[in-house]
C-alpha cells in the first residue's frame, strides 16, 4: 500500500477517535473550553490530510464542521446538544468514509451528495455562514497551518501544573518534574516507592496515579504488588532529584521545566520528547517467536543444572546461578516484547461507538452508550480478536436488550437505554464487562427455544437453575434468529462469540435480571505469548494444563470419592463436586491409588474434578497450536516443546469437558 | 495497632507498614459502610496508600502531614 | 510467623545494633550472628535463615560477594546489605543480586521498609 496512505488511516482514525472523545466531553459538560480546542485542533488537522488525497466531499463536511467548531469557541453560536449530534453525525460520516477508501480506494459514488446533505445540516447551526466554502482554500485558509496549532498539544506536567497553579505561585521558574514507575514486586524487596519520593529534596507537588487505567475493584486489589505511579515538581535540580532515586535506577524519567511555558499551551510549548517507531507486526512477531524458543532452551539449563548438582553440587550452583540471570534476562525480554505488542484497546475499538449509534438509529431505540477503561493495553492478538465478538454483543444487548423509549419510560427507567462497556484490568487478567439496563433474558423464554431447537430436553431444561437456563444462549445452535434482522441475524449466534474467547483462553459469563438488565462478562489474559501451564501426569503421559483454567488443586483420600450415579463425587467445601480421571476422559484407564490429587476447573462453567496421577512443576510456555494430526483430536489445544526436548501436548479443560 | 476499626470508622493511626495493606483491605471489604480517618498517620506505606487512592470517597479525614494530604486532595481533577 | 535472621558484621557493636533494631520491630524474630562470611556459611550448615542482613565493609570477602553466594544457595532469600556510604556500582551490583540497602547505623526506621518486605516475601512462601 502507498506509505502515505497507510500513514493516513493512522492518523486520520486517530484524529476521528479525538474528535470524537472530545464532543463526547463537550456533552457532559457543555461549554468545556479545553475540550473544545481540542475537537476543532482534531477537525482541522483532519481536513489538511484528506486534503493530500484530493477526497474533496471530505474535505467540504470538515471546513464546515471546524467553522462552526471556531464560531463554537468565540461564542458567536450557541453549541448545543443539536450542535454535537450533528458535528458528530458528520465526523462518523469522514469515519465511514475512511473504512470504504481503505476497502475500495475510493469515496463512495454518492459521496458529494451526502456531503451537501451534512453541510446544510450543519449551516442551520450558523445561519450567517456564507454559502462560499469553497474547498480550494484547503488547509492553510485561516493562515494557520496544522503543525503550528498542533505545537499547542500540552504535555502531561503542563495540564496538571494548569490544574495546580493555586499550590504553584511561590514556586521557582524552573522545575524537575519526575515520573516513577516502581515495579509490582517492589514492596516485596522492602521498597516504599512513597517514602522515596516524599524523601525528594525540595518537593513541591506530588501525585498518585494507578499505573494501569483504574485502580482495581477491593475486591480484586492483590494487597501487596505495587499499581501505583507517582509523579512529582521539585524545585531542586534535576541531579539532586536523580540522587534521590538512585535506589531506584531506571524507573524513574525526570526533566526539567519550564513552568510558564509549560502552563501555556501556547505555541512554542515543548512536546514530550518521544520518538515514536512503527514497526510490521510481523517483525515483533517474529522477536516474540525466537524468545519462545530462547525460554525453552532456558528451561532446559533447569534440568542439566539439577542433574549437575547431584553428582557436583558446587558446578550445579553455578549452574544454576547462570541459569537464574539467563532466566531473569529472558523475562525482561518477554516483558518487554510484551510492551511492544501492546496497543491500547480504544484504537481497536474506535469504530465501536460509530455502529453503536447506526445500529441503535436503524432499529430506532435511543441508547446512552459508554466506554470505560478503553485505555488499558492489550496484547495486539487480544485486541484484534476482541473486536468482533463485542460488536456482536452490543449488538444483542441493543436489539434485544434495549426496549422502545416509550416502553422503558413507563417502566419507570430512562429513556434512553443505557450500555457500559467497561475494561479493567485483574492481575493477569483483563475484564470485560458489557452491562446495559434493558429487559433482561427470560429465562423461561431461553428454556423453550433451547428445548424448541433439540438442544435439550424440556425435563433437563426444567431442572436448571435460571442462571443456567440464561447460559443456554451460549450454545452452539441457540441463537440462530428467532427474527433474521439486519442487525442481529448475520448468523453469527453467540455461540460465535464464546469460541472467539475461548480461542484467546478466555471465559464468558452472563448474568440477566429480567425487567433490568444483562451483564455479560469476559475473561481474559493479558499477555498472550507464553502461558502458564501446570504439567500433571495421567494414565503415564504428562500433559499441561492453563493455569487460568484451574481453580485450585487439592488432596483428598481416594476414600472420600464415592459413586454418584453413572459417576463419581467428592465434596469439596461443602459443595458435592463430580470428579472425573483424566486418563479415562483420554480412553485410557481409571485414575487408581489411596491418595487422590485433583484439580477443580470451572472451565466450562461448572465446577468439575479432575482426578490426576500426579501434579508436577509450573512452566510458562509458548504454546504452539495444534496442528496436523494434533489437531483432529479433540481436547487438545496445543503442544509446547519441553526443556528435555519432549512434546507437551495442552489440554483444553473448557473442550475436554464438553 | 495502626489499623483500627471502630464505630464504622476505620481509622489509621501512626505508622502504617506494607503488612497493614491487607488488614486494611479486609476491614474495606467487609465493612462496605466504614469510612476512613487518616488524621492520625504519621507515616504511610504505597501499599497502604493506594489502597485508599483506590477508595478516596470513604476518606473522611486526610491525614495531617500537607504532602501526603495532597496526594488525596484532588483526585477529581484527574481525567 | 517468626523468622530467623542471620546478621553479618566484624564489629560486635554493630551486630547488637542491628540486633536491637530488628527486636523493635519484629520481637518474635530470632537471630543469628557471623563475624565474617566464612563464619556465616558455617553458620548455615547448622541451620538455614531466612533472612540475610550483611555489612558491605568487611576484610577478606565483601557483603556483596557473601549475597551473591546466598543468592545462589537460596534464591528466594531476602537479603540486605548494610552500608553507610552508597556508590551507583554497588547498587547495580546489589540489584543484580537482588538484595536491598538498609543505611548504616542501622535503626529500627532504617530496617523497617527491608524487615516488612522481607515478611512478606515469606509469608508468601510459606502460603
Amino acid at each position: 500500500m502507498d506509505e502515505l496512505l497507510a500513514q493516513f488511516f493512522v492518523e486520520g482514525r486517530d484524529l476521528v477517535q479525538r474528535a470524537t472523545a472530545d464532543l463526547g466531553l463537550l456533552a457532559q459538560t457543555p461549554g468545556d473550553g479545553s475540550a473544545l480546542d481540542s475537537a476543532f485542533r482534531a477537525v482541522h488537522t483532519l481536513k489538511g490530510s484528506v486534503a493530500v488525497f484530493g477526497l474533496v466531499p471530505a474535505e467540504d463536511l470538515l471546513h464546515t464542521a471546524e467553522d462552526i467548531l471556531d464560531r463554537a469557541r468565540s461564542g458567536q453560536i450557541p453549541f448545543d446538544g443539536r450542535a454535537i449530534h450533528r458535528l458528530q453525525r458528520a465526523i462518523d460520516r469522514v469515519d465511514a468514509w475512511i473504512d470504504n477508501l481503505e476497502a475500495t480506494t475510493a469515496l463512495p459514488r454518492d459521496a458529494g451528495s451526502v456531503a451537501a446533505a451534512h453541510i446544510g445540516e450543519l449551516r442551520e447551526l450558523a445561519p450567517q455562514l456564507g454559502d462560499a466554502t469553497a474547498a480550494g482554500e484547503g488547509a492553510g485558509s485561516d493562515g494557520r497551518s496544522a503543525t503550528e496549532r498542533e505545537a499547542g498539544d500540552a504535555t502531561w506536567a503542563a495540564e496538571w501544573f494548569a490544574a495546580e497553579s493555586a499550590r504553584l505561585l511561590e514556586a521557582p521558574k524552573t522545575l524537575t518534574v519526575f515520573r516513577y514507575r516502581p515495579d509490582r514486586d517492589c514492596f516485596f524487596r522492602g521498597e516504599d516507592p512513597l517514602a522515596l519520593a516524599l524523601a525528594v529534596p525540595e518537593l513541591i507537588l506530588l501525585r498518585a496515579l494507578p499505573s494501569e487505567s483504574a485502580w482495581p475493584e477491593l475486591g480484586d486489589f492483590e494487597p501487596f504488588q505495587c499499581v501505583t505511579r507517582l509523579e512529582g515538581a521539585s524545585g531542586a535540580s534535576a541531579d539532586a532529584v536523580r540522587a534521590a532515586f538512585r535506589l531506584a535506577p531506571g524507573q524513574v524519567e525526570i526533566h526539567r521545566i519550564d513552568r510558564d511555558e509549560a502552563q501555556a499551551p501556547a505555541p512554542g510549548a515543548r512536546r514530550a520528547r518521544e520518538t515514536i517507531l512503527r514497526v510490521e507486526a510481523s517483525r515483533v512477531d517474529r522477536l516474540a517467536d525466537g524468545l519462545g524458543e530462547l525460554i525453552v532452551a532456558v528451561n532446559g539449563l533447569a534440568r542439566l543444572s539439577g542433574e549437575l548438582a547431584k553428582s557436583d553440587p558446587a558446578r550445579g550452583a553455578e549452574l544454576r546461578a547462570i541459569h537464574g540471570q539467563l532466566e531473569q534476562v529472558s523475562n525482561r525480554l518477554q516483558r518487554d516484547i510484551g510492551a511492544v505488542r501492546s496497543v491500547p484497546l480504544a484504537h481497536a475499538l474506535r469504530r465501536l461507538p460509530r455502529l453503536v449509534r447506526e445500529i441503535a438509529e436503524t432499529l430506532g431505540k435511543t441508547v446512552d452508550f459508554r466506554l470505560r477503561g478503553e485505555s488499558l493495553e492489550v496484547d495486539k492478538r487480544i485486541a484484534d480478536v476482541l473486536f468482533e465478538p463485542l460488536l456482536h454483543l452490543v449488538r444483542n444487548a441493543i436489539d434485544h436488550g434495549a426496549e422502545q423509549p416509550e416502553d422503558r419510560v413507563a417502566a419507570g427507567k430512562e429513556p434512553a437505554c443505557r450500555i457500559t462497556l467497561q475494561f479493567e484490568r485483574a492481575g493477569d487478567r483483563i475484564l470485560v464487562r458489557l452491562s446495559d439496563d434493558g429487559r433482561g433474558i427470560d429465562a423461561a423464554a431461553v428454556r423453550d427455544t433451547a428445548v424448541k431447537r433439540g438442544l435439550i430436553g424440556r425435563e433437563a431444561a426444567e431442572a436448571l437453575s435460571e442462571a443456567e437456563a440464561v447460559r443456554m444462549i451460549f450454545l452452539p445452535g441457540f441463537s440462530t434468529a428467532g427474527a433474521v434482522t439486519s442487525t442481529s441475524g448475520r448468523g453469527v449466534g453467540m455461540d460465535a462469540v464464546q469460541a472467539a474467547v475461548e480461542e484467546l483462553r478466555g471465559t464468558v459469563d452472563i448474568a440477566s435480571a429480567l425487567g433490568t438488565g444483562t451483564t455479560v462478562e469476559l475473561g481474559l489474559p493479558v499477555n498472550a505469548l507464553t502461558t502458564r501451564l501446570l504439567v500433571v501426569e495421567a494414565g503415564g503421559h504428562r500433559y499441561g494444563i492453563a493455569l487460568d483454567q484451574i481453580a485450585e488443586t487439592v488432596r483428598i483420600d481416594a476414600s472420600e470419592i464415592a459413586l454418584a450415579g453413572s459417576g463419581e463425587a467428592c465434596v469439596l467445601r461443602d459443595r458435592t463436586v463430580p470428579v472425573v480421571s483424566l486418563s479415562a476422559l483420554l480412553g485410557g484407564d481409571r485414575a487408581q491409588g489411596g491418595v487422590a490429587r485433583l484439580i477443580v476447573t470451572e472451565a466450562s462453567g461448572e465446577r468439575v474434578a479432575i482426578r490426576v496421577d500426579a501434579l508436577g512443576e509450573r512452566i510458562d510456555a509458548v504454546v504452539r497450536p495444534a496442528t496436523g494430526l494434533l489437531g483432529s483430536l479433540t481436547a487438545v489445544a496445543g503442544s509446547t516443546l519441553l526443556g528435555d526436548g519432549k512434546i507437551l501436548l495442552i489440554v483444553d479443560l473448557a473442550e475436554l469437558l464438553a | 495497632m495502626s489499623v483500627v476499626h471502630e464505630n464504622g470508622v476505620i481509622r489509621l493511626v501512626g505508622r502504617c507498614a506494607a503488612d497493614d495493606a491487607e488488614t486494611l483491605l479486609n476491614l474495606l471489604v467487609d465493612e462496605t459502610d466504614a469510612t476512613i480517618d487518616a488524621s492520625d498517620v504519621s507515616k504511610l506505606h504505597l501499599a497502604v496508600a493506594q489502597l485508599l487512592l483506590a477508595c478516596a470517597p470513604r476518606i473522611r479525614n486526610l491525614p495531617a502531614d500537607p504532602m501526603l494530604a495532597q496526594l488525596f486532595g484532588r483526585r477529581s481533577a484527574e481525567r | 510467623m517468626p523468622a530467623k535472621v542471620m546478621i553479618v558484621d566484624d564489629s560486635k557493636l554493630a551486630r547488637i545494633v542491628a540486633g536491637k533494631a530488628l527486636a523493635e520491630l519484629q520481637p518474635d524474630w530470632t537471630k543469628v550472628e557471623a563475624a565474617s562470611a566464612a563464619e556465616a556459611m558455617e553458620r548455615l550448615e547448622e541451620g538455614p535463615a531466612d533472612v540475610a542482613l550483611i555489612d558491605f565493609n568487611m576484610s577478606e570477602t565483601d557483603g556483596l560477594e557473601l549475597a551473591a553466594k546466598l543468592r545462589v544457595l537460596y534464591p528466594d532469600m531476602p537479603i540486605a546489605i548494610i552500608t553507610a556510604n552508597i556508590q551507583d556500582e554497588i547498587i547495580a551490583r546489589a540489584r543484580e543480586i537482588g538484595a536491598a540497602f538498609v543505611p548504616k547505623p542501622v535503626t529500627a526506621d532504617g530496617l523497617e521498609a527491608f524487615i516488612s518486605g522481607a515478611a512478606l516475601t515469606l509469608r508468601s512462601q510459606r502460603a
